[in-house]
């Protein structure tokens, strides 16, 4: 997690970068609504239900996203 | 003109900032969600009325004054159980940037002027369980506007909020609001009123409305100020930071 000012103090050194419990909670948050979106999206082009494939596809996004959050640690 | 004690922390948070973290990455996923979200709305509403178009001007107004009180109530005071949300506001963002030196300078630095996309998420959500009641009560199309209203006016904070952090103005500072906010918002940046005033981050309504805006002007005055500075206020709070202070080696006669 990226520090705050008041991590800062003079002759200190920062803490030791570790990651925040928000990119967790929004890596989850992040991958279901990513992969809602994918599925109304889908709908929407082939005018009805999604293929199997499709929805796989979405899937694999949706967890390719929330897994990058949690990396990134956004 | 950075301070000793800014550049302190620019350095120690780009530190911090993960390998895998990628600026465009970022800045895709927000533009996407919002986009795949607004390109679902408009296309599945059928002929709408014209008081069902009036959703969107009721939107901007609401998303408006709701930007402000987040700022003004949640980014900038400690409350708890949003204490994250502070942290990463007024001790980390308004470290980061100052009025003297409010630019990013690499995509690496965008970590530090978007939203997380996960706050998209969550505000979209919020827009659809208000859509679902308006659905019930009112028509499918009054819905779809709503969300669509809301996502747009996402993209919108987001963009106007880059374009008050980019150093090159060259093109922004002859686009009318893009100008006005982005003087507002890096005003807003001086620690002696980032508590009280320009909390607005797209037009500067609520803060006219509210009276917090820095400058003293009616309403289309405050929303076309541009780089104006004529009409700023002359009681605003001045602050003097101790910590950057130089002190001479030889005192002064």
């Amino acid at each position: 997690m990226p520090i705050t000012v008041r991590d800062l103090k003079p002759g200190i050194k920062p803490p030791p970068r570790q990651r925040n419990i928000a990119s967790l909670v929004g890596g989850f948050v992040i991958a279901f609504g990513c992969f809602v979106l994918w599925l109304l999206v889908a709908s929407q082009i082939v005018g009805g239900r999604p293929s199997a494939a499709i929805i796989a596809a979405g899937a694999a996004f949706a967890i390719a996203v929330g897994v990058w959050i949690r990396l990134a640690d956004l | 003109m950075m301070t000793a004690r800014q550049e302190a922390f620019r350095t120690a948070y780009r530190a911090q900032i993960a390998a895998l973290y990628d600026g465009i990455v970022h800045v895709a996923l927000i533009f996407l969600i919002g986009g795949a979200a607004l390109w679902y709305c408009v296309q599945n509403i059928h002929a709408p009325t014209w008081l069902e178009l009036l959703v969107i001007p009721i939107v901007v107004i609401f998303a408006n004054v709701f930007e402000w009180f987040l700022h003004a109530q949640v980014m900038h005071r400690p409350r708890p159980g949003f204490m994250g949300i502070y942290k990463r506001h007024t001790l980390a963002h308004h470290q980061f940037f100052t009025e003297h030196e409010p630019f990013h300078d690499t995509t690496k630095d965008y970590r530090i002027v978007f939203f997380p996309p996960y706050a998209e998420i969550a505000f979209l959500v919020m827009a659809s369980a208000m859509a679902y009641g308006v659905s019930l009560v009112w028509s499918t199309n009054a819905a779809l506007i709503l969300v669509a209203s809301a996502a747009g006016m996402y993209m919108n904070y987001e963009f106007f909020h880059w374009c008050c952090h980019v150093r090159d103005d060259r093109i922004i500072k002859h686009i009318p609001f893009v100008n006005t906010i982005r003087r507002h918002h890096i005003a807003h940046h001086d620690t002696a009123i980032m508590m009280s005033r320009n909390m607005n981050l797209t037009y500067p309504f609520a803060d006219w409305l509210f009276g917090t805006s820095d400058v003293q002007r009616g309403l289309l005055g405050t929303l076309l100020n541009g780089y104006e500075t004529r009409f700023v206020r002359k009681d605003l709070p001045k602050v003097r930071s101790s910590a950057d202070v130089t002190r001479p080696a030889v005192p002064a006669e």
